[in-house]
């Protein structure tokens, strides 16, 4: 018996060390697989003299993936710290926190100028939203929008 | 005639978030002190606004912002004819109603003062280098979400050099005195960001009620040599424009220490304000003047 689980380990350690070792594909879900097919678009405004320039582009990757990509001609007000990105019913920024803020669609963050992605979250729809905002929450002032069609 | 320079005040220039250009410039004088002749004031400085002018000179409601700073201002005479003047905010506290409040070391400007004229007409030049020893970024953290923060530095980064001409008088018989000033700030650049330069002029009247209450008012106006469409840096005051009136008070305490009081606000009488968050600023010190003894 001793024999037979003997053979079987040296089998198996003969089949491992005969595998061929394979870089695993790592997955990076913040950026689109392939190229975006955009869907709809729209050029930065500036507001308060930002900076803000550039555009947006709503789209779809390969693998039906929705996202929210800029320009690598995009840049805004980063110095400033953190601006955050959302999808609106309008071009101007209309919280409504005590009802879940359906006018808006917080994206996260841009924290750098040029091509930036942005995930939609899955299962939600951007139909209803018109334009993209470019928020300072902490001033409370809008630094751009841009109008997508 | 330096009894007439009683009230040395620190103003704060707000650029868009904050600072910015921090500290404004003083009331400067054609006077300058007598050798070894001190003059050293400790004050508190609150300033709370959520009227925001923009490069362009839009009015904004933005979220509240609050800055405190305690400021040593110094002035001592090296000659007769040269005086060194510093003026240091040693804590500036910045804060939006929708964040922390951060506060830092400000930069260190350093004056020297030399008397051109004295006697018939106080003429004096001045050369101030700014030091950028203060924190060139200190990043608030939003009380909103965990992802958001803001750069209220308590100092702008970047060296820069202001040189002023100043010119005073005084009534024989009277408690009364002028200055008039102009100025040049020669700014450079912080991490690759360039600033644009600025002049500031300045007229001050003082006068000295019952023999122990001066009071004096003011009016100062900044403006930039060149037109800034853009913010390439909006925390550090790059554009920032403004005319300002203040009204200040100081009166004697015990053995030369003073209590002044200083009341500032903002305009657009000269030039229109931009990049400028304004409000009145309210300052509170207590000053020191040291008098050699004369043989």
């Amino acid at each position: 018996m001793k024999k037979v689980l003997l053979l079987f380990y040296v089998a198996f350690l003969g089949l491992v060390s005969c595998s061929d070792d394979t870089d695993p594909v790592v997955i990076d879900p913040t950026v689109p697989s392939g190229p975006l097919s955009i869907q709809r678009m729209g050029s930065f405004v500036d507001q308060n003299g930002a900076g803000s320039t550039g555009s947006a582009n709503l789209g779809v990757d390969s693998k039906g993936k929705e996202f929210l990509s800029f320009s690598s001609s995009f840049n805004t007000a980063l110095a400033t710290g953190t601006v955050t990105v959302f999808l609106s019913t309008s071009a101007t920024f209309t919280p409504d926190p005590a009802n879940g803020n359906p006018n808006l669609l917080a994206l996260g963050p841009v924290r750098k100028a040029g091509e930036n992605f942005f995930t939609i979250p899955t299962g939600t729809s951007t139909s209803k939203y018109t334009h993209v905002i470019l928020w300072c929450g902490s001033v409370g002032i809008p630094f751009g929008n841009a109008r997508l069609q | 005639m330096n009894q007439f320079q009683l009230i040395q005040k620190s103003g704060i220039v707000l650029g868009l978030l904050a600072i910015l250009s921090p500290f404004s410039i003083q009331a400067q004088s054609g006077w300058t002190k007598t050798k070894k002749e001190g003059f050293y004031q400790l004050s508190f400085n609150r300033f709370s606004s959520d009227d925001y002018f923009t490069l362009g000179g839009e009015e904004l409601k933005t979220n509240q912002f609050t800055q405190n700073s305690l400021v040593f201002y110094g002035e001592y005479g090296l000659t007769d004819k040269l005086t060194v003047i510093a003026n240091w905010p040693l804590q500036v506290w910045n804060g939006f109603s929708s964040t922390e409040t951060v506060s830092g070391l400000g930069d260190l400007r350093l004056e020297f003062k030399q008397a051109l004229l004295k006697k018939y007409l106080p003429l004096s030049i001045s050369v101030a280098p700014e030091f950028p020893i203060g924190k060139a970024n200190n990043f608030a953290q939003s009380k909103l979400n965990d992802f958001e923060s803001i750069n209220l530095p308590s100092g702008d980064g970047e060296f820069n050099v202001w040189t002023t001409l100043a010119t005073s008088f005084s009534l024989p018989n009277a408690p009364l005195y002028g200055n008039l000033f102009g100025a040049y700030n020669y700014r450079t650049s912080y991490q690759d960001i360039s600033f644009t330069n600025q002049i500031g002029l300045g007229v001050e009247l003082g006068y000295k009620i019952a023999d122990l209450v001066w009071i004096n008012s003011r009016i100062n106006a900044l403006t930039s040599t060149q037109d800034v469409p853009v913010a390439t840096d909006f925390v550090r005051g790059d554009g920032t424009e403004y005319t300002s009136y203040s009204f200040g008070a100081s009166a004697p305490l015990f053995k030369g220490i003073h209590l002044s009081l200083n009341y500032r606000n903002y305009a657009d009488f000269f030039f229109e304000r931009k990049n400028l968050y304004s409000a009145g600023t309210l300052s509170m010190g207590f000053y020191y003047e040291r008098k050699p003894k004369q043989p």
